[in-house]
């Protein structure tokens, strides 16, 4: 932890934290396999529109999903097909929303990172940075009204998110009314090609945490343990009535902003830094180090990955794509009003 | 013993109050203060936890009623101004609107949106925006013009299961009363209401120039020309056929509006009956609104901003000697 | 001095009125400008109502516990002349408080025309003037409620041109319209039948053309004279219509259709006589007339001529004469101008035979002669005068030696 607010107590390799790991590492492998496989999908055309892949920040992102427990809510951003996983989003979700399917989440009306499953409180996400933080913030103040204990909520936002209005506003309120939300920062450097230096002023994210009044963390999003103690830390801080937490985890997007993007314009220096690392060969060779795994069981597991993949793909691409004359073309939810007056 | 138009808005969010545990109240100075107009006063009282004040962050109080509602509340939220809304454009129009359609969850929420111009408020007091977020799929928009309509629209609107937009005219706060509420009423929203019979024109209208309208009417009627007067009450969805009802018996139409003339309500009505009703039309289909500029502060050019009764009586003149 | 008014202010955003709680100063006092002098309640708070200005209080006009709107005098103030002039009281007018939407509003000064002048007068945008309907009762301009209007009476737009117009520039409303149908009801009438409302058509139509016609009389005597070699002689409108046939075999553009930019020859010398049945006429239709010989006539023609008013006209005998011939001598006419029907270019009219004085060169005298006037009523755009003269002299000639036909 570099710059910690507050230094969460010191987490001991518990009993289960081996298998947290490695569960959390097959989480890591599976997102990184179908977004590579979106990847192929979207260079071959069979996607249309944005591709938009969160290579080198699956750690941060499986630590936080993976701490969420059934009942917590979700506001995954663009980046986070691990923690989606990890939380419990199917892999059916991922494929039918990028191939437009009439099966998906949003029956083809949205595409790619826009799914979610509010049902389930896995929140989907509008491309307007900064607006899910409110929306998982209201979540949380209706379970609190309504007598829930023990919830959270998470979301997560990007450097260049950070300075939007509505992230302020979501954040600060957050912190007034006190809520279980553990909010992620990931610092991947660049929001699309406008490096650090351009986006903001301070130091490092985490001292807005002393702004807004909430517990901060600042951490290297590239190691999966630094990544799931800090996250065990805050979720359990947010449980227990701490309010707000802020993590903010630094690495270095390992693609471009999205696939039709090269980034070209990133410093290669930074790939040499020590956030600059992939975070799947550094969990990887952590494995092998403590002997929870030999070369030939992560071999296994990445094959494993690969046809859960193939299998749901698949399945997938023989499911049907809408159909505009049998697309219900009504924005309104409401039975209550008459639908010949809505056009 | 008379109810005005703010305290029916009061009556309305004390009853979803005491009758839906579900029900919230979350805007600025609501709490204890009892709302920048009052129209929250005492209820955080009479109802502890559930009237908060919120930060000034209207995209926030949005945002936060959007989560509530999939978590199964149904948040109003006070907006000060309807002015300030503009802050929480993003979350109303981008978020709440399009969220049933994306995800096939409604969006539960009713956001107040104390509109219109007063003398002295200036442009940042004073806007009518109902065209505005009108022209965004998903929202319902309510535009009440009498006390009756305050109260049981504003029930409608907390019960109805998609985002309501609740334009309540500061304006008509404390200048229209009406004998008592309404006990017993059906489910109106989306209907317009024939306020007043006639013969020779229809002027289709809503919110405070329903008023001007009726003002107007009742001096043709001096002489002898009969003026129907249509309220929209809700302007989207929008009642195409009770409109097209009214010109099929007066030949002529006047659509009136306090918001800004460019697109919006009025053009709205007068494309649809131009449309569906091009053979009911005896005269060009006519609209007024106000000026295309900002709302101005001095009450002389505040009242020259928007059409006087006297400017909607000339030109029905005009439109019946066409 | 002069008095300067105690206004009732604006006490808040939507406030409508407030009621007076007491005066926290006496009449006959000396007040300074911006002192508290009344106090008021709105439904938001208590608040001090101030003086504009330094003055004695001269009289209070409201009463305690009462509610005033927004705008009302509250008083009267005794100020100094320059104070009264720097606040613009020589108007004695508070600051315009709206009183809609209970009370009617004068227009204000920035009238919407002035703005339009406005609009014409700014650099870059030329003027243009709206064409307006000209200056007459039941202009052609039909608004689309009147048009609908029409349509459900099964009226045609020319129907309206008896209706006058009480619209800007005398257009036709659709009041106009009602009140000239409720003026209907009140007189009898019934439903034409369908051979008069096509009949009517075929002639609104026909009229859709520059229409001429001339005429000239001759002698009757040489065809009634013909006439008497026939067992069943072909009647007078025969030899017309076989002299018409001749005549124009000879010269087919004169019965030339113009449609559009083109002059449409007919195929066949077919030649219609016009009959009067009950409620109307019919025209039955005599094929190639220019090749059939005048003594076979009498009996075809008679077969026709009792189809038509039996209303059973073989197929090809009710339409595509090029053109007609009416004998309205048998109804005591003498000279007519007939319309050709729409697909005739003209039409040949016969009057009345009557023994007229006639000058005979030879016995220089007059003497009695049996003549008729024959009349020939053509489209102007397709014949000249010339032209015309020409067919109707070469009709003359035809049918004063009837051994031609």
């Amino acid at each position: 932890m570099l710059n910690s607010l507050r230094e969460p107590e010191s987490e001991a390799v518990h009993l289960g934290f081996q298998e947290q790991y490695v569960s959390a590492f097959k989480w890591m492998l599976l997102a990184r396999t179908v977004e590579d496989k979106i990847g192929a999908l979207w260079r071959a055309g069979k996607v249309a529109g944005g591709c938009y892949l969160g290579r080198g920040q699956e750690a941060i992102s499986v630590a936080v999903g993976i701490m969420l427990k059934p009942g917590d809510t979700f506001g995954p951003l663009i980046r986070d097909q691990a923690g989606r996983l990890a939380f419990g989003e199917p892999l059916f979700d991922i494929l039918r929303t990028y191939l437009g399917k009439k099966t998906g989440p949003t029956k083809g009306r949205d595409g790619n990172v826009h799914r979610g499953r509010p049902r389930e409180r896995i929140y989907p996400m509008i491309s307007h940075l900064g607006a899910l933080v409110s929306v998982v913030a209201g979540a949380l103040m209706a379970r609190r009204m309504q007598g829930d204990t023990n919830f959270v909520g998470a979301t997560s936002i990007g450097d260049g998110g950070t300075s939007t209005g509505s992230f302020h506003e979501g954040f600060n309120m957050a912190a007034v009314e006190r809520l279980p939300l553990v909010l992620t920062v990931t610092n991947n450097q660049y929001a699309y090609s406008t490096p650090n230096e351009r986006q903001f002023a301070c130091h490092d994210l985490v001292d807005r945490a002393i702004g807004y009044g909430v517990e901060g963390y600042s951490m290297d999003g590239t190691d999966l343990k630094e990544c799931l103690e800090v996250a065990a830390h805050a979720v359990r801080r947010a449980r227990s009535g701490f309010g707000p937490q802020m993590i903010v985890a630094s690495c270095v997007r390992l693609s471009g902003h999205a696939e039709h993007d090269d980034g070209s314009y990133m410093e290669k220096t930074l790939l040499e830094s020590p956030i600059g690392r992939d975070c799947i060969k550094v969990a990887h060779s952590f494995l092998v180090e403590q002997g929870w795994a030999d070369e030939s069981t992560v071999q296994e597991w990445r094959l494993n990955a690969k046809m859960d993949v193939e299998d749901v793909l698949q399945r997938v691409q023989r499911e049907p794509a809408p159909v505009p004359e049998e697309e219900d073309w009504n924005a309104f939810s409401s039975h209550l009003i008459d639908p010949d007056l809505s056009a | 013993m008379s109810v005005t138009y703010l305290e029916a808005i009061r009556a309305a969010q004390a009853k979803a109050l005491r009758e839906n545990p579900n029900v919230y109240i979350y805007g600025q100075d609501v709490a204890t203060y009892g709302g920048a107009f009052k129209s929250t006063k005492n209820l955080a009282k009479d109802f502890p936890g559930r009237v908060l004040d919120s930060p000034i962050s209207e995209d926030a109080m949005v945002g936060s009623a959007i989560g509530a509602s999939l978590e199964g509340m149904r948040p109003i939220v006070e907006m000060q101004f309807a002015d300030f809304s503009a802050n929480g454009f993003n979350q109303i129009v981008n978020h709440a609107g399009g969220y049933f359609y994306r995800t096939g969850v409604s969006c539960p929420i009713t956001i107040r949106m104390p509109s219109g111009g007063n003398p002295g408020s200036g442009p940042f007091h004073s806007q009518c925006l109902e065209s505005v977020y009108a022209h965004f799929p998903g929202l319902i928009i309510m535009t009440p013009a009498t006390v009756e309509d305050a109260y049981t629209l504003l029930l409608e609107a907390i019960a109805i299961d998609d985002p309501v937009l609740f334009f309540e005219h500061k304006f008509l706060y404390n200048r229209v009363k009406a004998e008592k509420l309404p006990e017993h009423f059906s489910f109106s929203a989306g209907k317009a209401r024939i306020h007043r019979p006639g013969r020779d024109l229809t002027v289709v209208s809503y919110g405070v120039t329903l008023y001007d309208s009726l003002a107007a009417a009742a001096e043709l009627e001096k002489e002898g020309i009969s003026i129907e007067v249509v309220d929209l009450r809700t302007v989207k969805p929008i009642d195409t056929e009770t409109i097209l009802h009214s010109v099929a018996n007066t030949g002529h139409l006047l659509c009136i509006s306090e918001g800004w003339p460019w697109g919006g309500v009025t053009a709205e009505v007068v494309a649809r009956v131009a449309s569906k009703g091009f053979h009911l039309l005896d005269s060009p289909p006519e609209r007024m609104n106000s000026r295309d500029t900002p709302v101005p502060y001095h009450p002389d050019l505040w009242l020259a901003h928007k059409p006087s009764i006297g400017a909607i009586a000339k030109k029905i003149r005009e439109m019946l000697d066409w | 001095m002069p008095k300067v008014p105690i206004i009732m202010p604006q006490l808040g955003e939507s406030i409508a009125e407030a009621t007076i709680v007491r005066f926290t100063s006496q009449i006959g006092e000396p007040v300074t400008s911006d002192q508290e002098i009344i106090e008021v309640e709105t439904n938001k708070a208590v608040m001090g109502v101030t003086t504009p200005c330094d003055g004695v209080i001269l009289e209070f006009t409201v009463e305690v516990n009462q509610t005033y709107p927004i705008g009302s005098v509250l008083g009267y103030i005794e100020a100094s002349v320059e104070d009264a002039e720097r606040l613009d009281m020589t108007s004695a007018e508070p600051v315009v408080q709206p009183s809609v939407p209970f009370e009617s509003q004068p227009e204000t000064s920035q009238s919407p025309a002035r703005q339009q002048d406005a609009a014409k007068s700014a650099p870059g945008i030329p003027t243009i003037k709206v064409p307006t309907a000209p200056v007459r009762s039941g202009t052609p301009f039909v608004s689309p409620r009147v048009r609908s209007r029409v349509d459900q009476l099964g009226w045609l737009p020319q129907d309206l041109s008896l209706i006058p117009g009480t619209g800007q520039a005398g257009r036709l409303t659709a009041l106009d319209v009602e009140k000239y149908l409720a003026q209907l009801e009140e007189l009898e009438g019934q439903k034409a039948s369908g051979l008069r409302l096509a009949i009517a058509d075929a002639m609104r139509r026909s009229w859709s053309r520059p229409l001429a016609t001339i005429g000239v009389a001759f002698s009757l005597e040489p065809l009634l004279a013909h006439r008497k070699q026939f067992k069943s002689p072909p009647g007078p409108a025969l030899y017309v219509a076989k002299a018409v046939a001749i005549a124009l075999a000879e010269t087919p553009k004169l019965a030339a259709r113009l449609v559009g930019d083109r002059l449409l020859l007919p195929k066949s010398i077919d030649i219609g006589i016009a009959v009067e049945v009950d409620d109307g006429v019919v025209v039955p239709v005599l094929k190639a007339l220019d090749k059939e010989p005048l003594s076979g006539l009498g009996e075809r023609y008679q077969a026709l001529l009792n189809a038509a008013r039996a209303r059973r006209l073989p197929e090809d005998a009710r339409e595509g004469a090029i053109a007609s011939i009416t004998n309205y001598g048998p109804l005591g006419i003498a000279w007519g101008t007939p319309v050709p029907q729409p697909t005739e270019t003209l039409i040949v009219g016969l009057g009345r035979g009557e023994k007229r004085p006639v000058w005979d060169e030879a016995s220089s005298q007059f003497v009695p002669r049996q003549v008729a006037e024959l009349t020939v009523t053509f489209d102007h755009r397709v014949i000249d005068g010339g032209a015309s003269g020409k067919l109707i002299t070469r009709l003359v000639t035809l049918l004063e030696s009837p051994d031609s036909l």
